[in-house]
């Protein structure tokens, strides 16, 4: 029999969503309105605790928690957007970042001396060499060993390096202002492939590299910023991601647009010899916008850093030892896991046995939505590590899954002009365990032999599940009460 | 009573320059039906078989390349079925098809011995032999993890273990075949690479009927091995004719088909596309004929691959340069 | 899944290409109790390589290069048999690939489904008890109702889940929610009934399964069945969800009349329940398994001591057919004539020394049912030295699935009763419906046969008494079970009530020739 009265449970009709067995999904086909089976699989990499605290933290229209985290993440996106970076000056570390005494900074979270990797500890050993605190790496060693240099990540100077990431107080670095947001970010000049400072190398000619760049490169690129005025990053970035950039790993565009950009004010300001000289370091180097690339998403994160309840990630970063991140909503405290080697290429006569594990604060960039997640600009990329323009699609996609926006200013032509998926909410990172994908270069285990490949790194998920249960603890959100009673 | 009902003719697209040879020696030449599967139909004839494949699917050493639908089991065809070969032509009378091969449509599955000059051949494969084997691993690790593909990223990717549970083998006996076809291909390239030709027979036996698969792993990389090496004129490229004795009791009949051209040069079309593109001057194209070419079967195109490989190290370096 | 053996077995002259051949291990692979699966072409080399795995077992010997050998590694012989022979299906087949038009998402959370797709309103988690509550939670936040087919949930998450639910105004139905049908779609473990103007609310599973196929056969239908989880009306949990639908149900202009079904509930919740029913306004009849009729009759509601009872007194109103009278309504063992023959004719041969009663249960809340119907026939002295097992049980199903979905538990079980000397009668219940075995009928007629078998050997007959919970709808069909078991000599019931008073009638007959007092110390085996 069929009675006509309609039921009031589902006015709309059935719409189910199944998580587990896939043994009834057959029946809920047939019947249901709609039906979506999840790929599902236990959050949190199966820590069932988490998992729950977790679920505690979703938004919840009806909860003080679960109100307060969406509407914290969307003043952290507002301010993503927002964002406004430009490049202002070149300046010594002294004077910019206030970096006083015998104090050097390195990428990743804090780490001391014996743990530190070998890439970094040659960088540092050179840039104690370079300070003139020592007169042989030996000397450099034992000064540091009797305590004589303190050590800190440069994140907490609101600075970024790719690689080991060292900041001496002489070094020349970019500044770059958030117009938006107020706040400063720095990073070095990046020195090109080859024997370079942040694979560890500190031969003579690295030193004389970086003499040159406190000597010459700093002082005519800050002239020219004062003579032809910031420079918008944004903008720049803008258009490199639509010419086949992604801003970590491939920056050709990138730098290309920049040199075009400052020529003029470099000829007029320098010296014939020095503007070739400048000129033709620029173009030399591939990857000179990477530094500035950054510095322009270390400035846009740290405005949204800090805002209770967010669980915006607004830092990843690796000292070749641990990876870290930071949120939001737990403040300056790092959330840390030892660090694996890049799945990657390596260049003819190295394999994984030489790669040190990963290494830099060039995360940075995938923390702001591009790189990695901006794979969909840059097949080239791709290729490069077997996969195809395909595959460079599937991972912005993906990406986006475990972002909160799409940034308009950085849109993605493959993908019809969508802006690259920006905003990593840890929760969505823990619950989905869809890993942030980072385009890394690989880094020799040993000091200043340079980079031997390049390839895709996956965020390690730890990292995100305690930094989950970190601002549990500062909103007293416990997975289960201790005592239950009715 | 005579019954008449008219035969379908069809017309091949394109076949191998062995095969009007085989069908008429002597002509015409009572055969039988093999094997039917949705893309190729098998005819047994001389201890091997006559393949009829697909056009889109590429011409093969053995066949014939002719459109019969999109799904061969759907012609009523069954195995142990008569046919007929005579000149020019092939007779299904249970299911009244005749395919026709129009002279002026042959192809040859032998390599071009001008195509490529083998000092122009080892200099490009050792500029690009660490990145090409580092995408194949990528590749492979994406496509399969069956066969034997997980060489591929035991030695590039730096797994300790191929069989580890991070690739999640699923095969039953796999780590034991990794371990088999392993040593077997590092044999391989040794003899080769020392000019040894019964070593080279040795292993190269090891690595008959090996694997999964209607033509075994091993067959594959065999395959892909001697086809690297006929590619860049080897001087030891013929080691295998005759060399590997009585396959048919060692291998799948459709493998050990394969296996008999291959010995003597002649290979299917993708395996000419994928030595084609691994050697082109322009090392870009490596990576699209690797993708192309790991797409064949269910994990045939890797295993084929994995030899490929190994075949073009062995022929880059050793004897067979010496000019 | 425990330790597992390596089994093999050879096609001559198989051909498949390697697409189909991994297809058809993939499948075998999903199988139970398979851990993997291995196809592979019985050359020299892969005879070696099976051998280096342990797998060269005899059956592999004299295998050429042209057969294919079918390798599993499996819990056991008959898990092995299973898995052999699904590959000849495939293999013995067509060949071509399945159609495969799963239409699973990479979705992979409920916060991605409803970005997606923003008018979900239920979720089904079936995960593992350990995540249930987080996934349940999730849902709840944003506003979705639950249906928790989880077990091992603990009972304080379920009390918050539930009071959340309830300041949301949702429904969470379970944990350990068996089955459910809500606006026509069937959740979980459920049958094709037509639909109607009954709305059901249950805290048993197979009890609401059962109420709703006899509404469907008495030519009524369901509007709502909604199932709250056994736990609901425990004190702690205080029937938060039972009142929920309640309210709903009174709210639903499609639904006419209410069958309410429960384990008697603590005193507390009792008196709220009772209290809701008297709000509803509309007629209610209420199933509480050997509670008191007396205090329902007070609070307005109609009283049914079987799930038979309730479904005809529900359909009666439904129908705007005259109130069954009581007698017959109650299924009073005493009333049925023909039953009571068929019992004395079948217990006439039986022999000596056969005088118990095996209820061997796939659904609790049947064998919750015929252990009451025992105990009003026999006297609950008497019943005590039958036996009803649920093998639903998580006593009984550690490891193995349950006996709705795998026969095979019961049928092991079936075979020791029939060895037991003191074995008069079998009685069971076949239960059908979405989620059920594809031939629960079909695999105990096999059982029984065997099990007659072996009792025959040592001169004894079986008695074998079954009720099939299921309609025509069914995707096993009612009417197709039902003549399988009949085939097989089953005395088949209506219903699990007269099924269970069937057996009790053998019992009885079966006692008058022989008393059961010898076997005294050898019942209760639980």
């Amino acid at each position: 029999m069929n009675n006509s009265s309609v039921s009031t449970l589902f006015p709309d009709g059935v719409h189910a969503i199944n998580v587990g067995l896939d043994m009834f999904a057959a029946a809920l086909q047939q019947h249901a309105s709609s039906v979506t089976t999840l790929d599902w699989r236990p959050p949190a990499e199966g820590d069932a605790d988490v998992g729950l605290l977790l679920a505690r933290l979703e938004d919840d229209p009806d909860d003080v928690v679960g109100r307060l985290i969406p509407e914290a993440n969307a003043t952290a996106i507002e301010r993503l957007l927002a964002a406004q970076p430009m490049l202002v000056d070149v300046a010594p570390a002294q004077a910019a970042l206030g970096l006083e005494g015998r104090r050097i900074l390195h990428s990743g979270p804090p780490i001391t001396w014996d743990r530190m990797c070998g890439p970094v500890k040659g960088a540092i050993t050179g840039a104690v060499l370079f300070e003139g605190w020592a007169d042989g790496p030996d000397e450099a060693t034992t000064l540091i060993e009797s305590g004589g240099v303190a050590f800190a990540p440069c994140h907490d100077y609101g600075a970024v390096g790719p690689m080991a990431g060292v900041v001496s107080p002489s070094m020349p670095v970019v500044v770059v202002e958030n117009t938006a947001g107020g706040g400063r970010a720095y990073a070095t000049l990046n020195e090109g492939l080859g024997k370079v400072l942040r694979f560890g190398a500190y031969d003579a000619s690295v030193l004389a590299r970086l003499r040159w760049f406190v000597e010459t490169l700093g002082p005519a690129l800050s002239a020219a910023l004062g003579k032809g005025g910031p420079i918008d990053l944004r903008s720049l970035t803008g258009q490199a991601l639509q010419m086949g950039d992604e801003g970590h790993n491939r920056n050709i565009a990138g730098t290309s647009l920049f040199t075009r950009t400052i020529a003029p004010s470099i000829v007029a300001t320098a010296e014939k010899s020095t503007a070739i000289a400048v000129l033709d370091f620029l173009r030399g180097n591939d990857h000179f916008f990477l530094n500035l690339s950054m510095a322009a998403c270390k400035s846009a994160l740290d405005s949204a850093h800090g805002i209770e309840g967010s669980t915006v990630v607004t830092a990843m970063a690796r000292n070749g030892v641990d990876f870290g991140i930071r949120m939001s909503g737990t403040g300056p405290a790092w959330f840390t896991t030892p660090v694996g080697v890049p799945d990657g290429l390596y260049f003819p006569g190295y394999g994984p046995d030489d790669a040190n594990p990963d290494l830099g604060d060039s995360a940075i960039t995938e923390t702001f939505g591009i790189g990695g997640f901006a794979m969909a600009a840059a097949p080239a990329i791709v290729r490069f590590v077997g996969g195809s323009p395909a595959d460079a699609l599937e991972f912005t996609r993906l990406m986006g899954r475990i972002t909160l926006a799409n940034n308009p200013s950085y849109a993605l032509p493959p993908l019809g002009f969508i802006g690259t998926p920006t905003g990593i909410d840890a929760r969505r990172v823990a619950d989905s365990g869809i890993a942030p994908v980072i385009n890394t270069g690989i880094a020799h285990r040993e000091a200043g032999v340079g980079q031997i490949g390049a390839g895709i790194a996956r965020a390690p998920l730890a990292c995100f599940s305690s930094a989950l249960v970190g601002l549990a603890e500062t909103l007293n959100v416990v997975a289960r009460a201790k005592a239950v009673t009715k | 009573m005579l019954i008449l009902e008219s035969d379908r003719t069809v017309v091949a697209a394109r076949f191998s320059d062995a095969v009007p040879a085989l069908m008429t020696r002597p002509a015409p030449r009572p055969l039988r039906v093999h094997s039917v599967f949705r893309s190729t139909i098998n005819i047994s004839i001389d201890g091997g078989l006559l393949t009829l494949a697909r056009p889109e699917d590429g011409g093969l050493p053995n066949g014939i390349l002719v459109e019969l639908g999109s799904d061969h089991r759907a012609l009523g065809m069954r195995a142990g079925m008569a046919v007929t070969a005579s000149d020019g032509e092939i007779h299904f009378p249970a299911v009244h098809l005749r395919i026709v091969l129009p002279p002026g449509r042959g192809w040859s599955p032998l390599f071009d011995p001008d195509a490529c000059r083998r000092d122009a051949a080892r200099r490009r494969w050792l500029e690009r032999a660490g990145e090409v084997r580092t995408a194949a691993a990528l590749i492979a690790r994406r496509r399969t993890r069956l066969g034997v593909g997980p060489l591929l990223e035991g030695r590039r990717l730096g797994a300790t273990d191929p069989t580890s549970a991070w690739f999640g083998p699923r095969m039953i006996g796999q780590p034991e075949l990794l371990a088999r076809a392993g040593q077997a291909l590092a044999l391989l390239r040794l003899a080769v690479e020392t000019g040894d030709e019964p070593r080279a027979a040795n292993a190269a036996g090891r690595l008959i009927g090996l694997g999964p698969g209607l033509t075994p792993s091993g067959d594959d990389a065999l395959v892909g091995f001697l086809a690297a090496l006929h590619a860049t004129g080897h001087p030891m490229a013929g080691f295998a004719t005759g060399a590997l004795g009585d396959i048919s009791a060692r291998t799948t009949a459709v493998a050990a088909t394969l296996l008999r051209h291959a010995a003597a040069g002649a290979f299917a079309e993708c395996v000419h596309d994928l030595l084609a593109g691994l050697l082109d001057p322009d090392r870009l194209t490596a990576t699209p004929a690797m993708e192309r070419a790991a797409a064949r079967g269910a994990s045939s195109g890797i295993d084929c691959l994995v030899g490929v490989l190994d075949g073009l190290d062995a022929a880059a370096s050793g004897p067979g340069w010496v000019q | 899944m425990g330790p597992v053996t390596a089994f093999a077995r050879v096609f001559r002259n198989s051909y498949r290409d390697s697409v189909e051949l991994m297809q058809i291990a993939a499948e075998i692979e999903s199988l139970a109790g398979v851990e993997r699966a291995g196809l592979v072409m019985a050359t020299p080399a892969n005879r070696e390589v099976l051998a280096a795995a342990g797998l060269l077992s005899e059956a592999t010997i004299g295998a050429g290069p042209n057969d294919l050998v079918v390798a599993v590694a499996a819990a056991d012989e008959a898990v092995a048999d299973t898995a052999f022979e699904r590959a000849e299906d495939r293999l013995s087949g067509p060949g071509g690939g399945s159609a495969g038009d799963a239409t699973q998402t990479d979705q992979r959370t409920i916060a991605e489904a409803v970005a997606e797709r923003d008018a979900c309103n239920l979720v089904l988690v079936s995960t593992p008890g350990t995540y249930a509550t987080a996934e349940a939670l999730k849902a709840l936040k944003r506003g979705l109702n639950v249906f928790l087919f989880s077990d091992n949930v603990p009972i304080e998450d379920e009390i918050e889940l539930k009071e959340l639910a309830k300041a949301k105004g949702l429904l969470v139905m379970g944990p350990d929610c068996g089955t459910a049908i809500l606006d026509g779609v069937p959740l979980g473990f459920a049958n094709a009934v037509h639909r109607g103007s009954i709305g059901l609310v249950g805290a048993s599973g197979t009890g609401l399964q059962q109420v709703s196929c006899l509404i469907d056969r008495d030519g009524a239908g369901v509007s709502q069945a909604i199932g709250v989880g056994g736990r609901d009306l425990d004190e702690r949990v205080g029937g938060t969800m039972m009142l929920a639908a309640l309210d709903r149900l009174a709210a639903d202009p499609a639904t006419n009349v209410i069958v309410l079904i429960s384990k008697p509930p603590a005193a507390s919740v009792t008196a709220r329940v009772l209290a809701a029913i008297r709000a509803v306004g509309k007629p209610v009849v209420v199933n509480f398994l050997g509670g008191d009729p007396e205090a329902i009759l007070a609070a307005g509601g109609i009283p049914a001591v079987t799930f038979e009872e309730a479904a005809a007194r529900a359909s009666a109103i439904a129908l705007g057919r005259p109130e069954p009278a009581d007698e017959a309504a109650s299924t009073d063992p005493r009333a049925g004539e023909q039953e009571e023959a068929a019992a004395r004719e079948t217990a006439s041969r039986l022999a000596p020394g056969q005088w118990r009663i095996r209820g061997l249960y796939s659904g609790g809340s049947l064998a919750g049912e015929a252990k009451l119907i025992l105990t009003s026939v026999l006297g609950a002295a008497a019943a005590k030295d039958h036996e009803i097992l649920d093998l639903g049980d998580d006593e009984y199903t550690v490891g193995r699935p349950h006996p709705m979905i795998d026969p095979r538990l019961r049928n092991e079980h079936l075979l020791a009763a029939a060895m037991d000397p003191t074995t008069a009668v079998i009685l069971l219940d076949v239960v059908l419906g979405y989620g059920a075995n594809d031939d629960p009928g079909g695999a105990l007629a096999e059982a029984i046969a065997d099990a007659r078998k072996a009792a025959r050997k040592e001169g004894r007959q079986l008695a074998v008494v079954a009720s099939v919970c299921g309609t025509d709808s069914d995707p096993q069909g009612l009417a197709v079970q039902e003549s399988r078991l009949a085939a097989a000599g089953v005395l088949l019931a209506r219903s699990n009530a007269r099924a269970a008073a069937i057996a009790a009638q053998i019992a009885l007959a079966a006692a008058s020739g022989v008393a059961p007092a010898t076997a005294g110390q050898s019942g209760g085996q639980r």
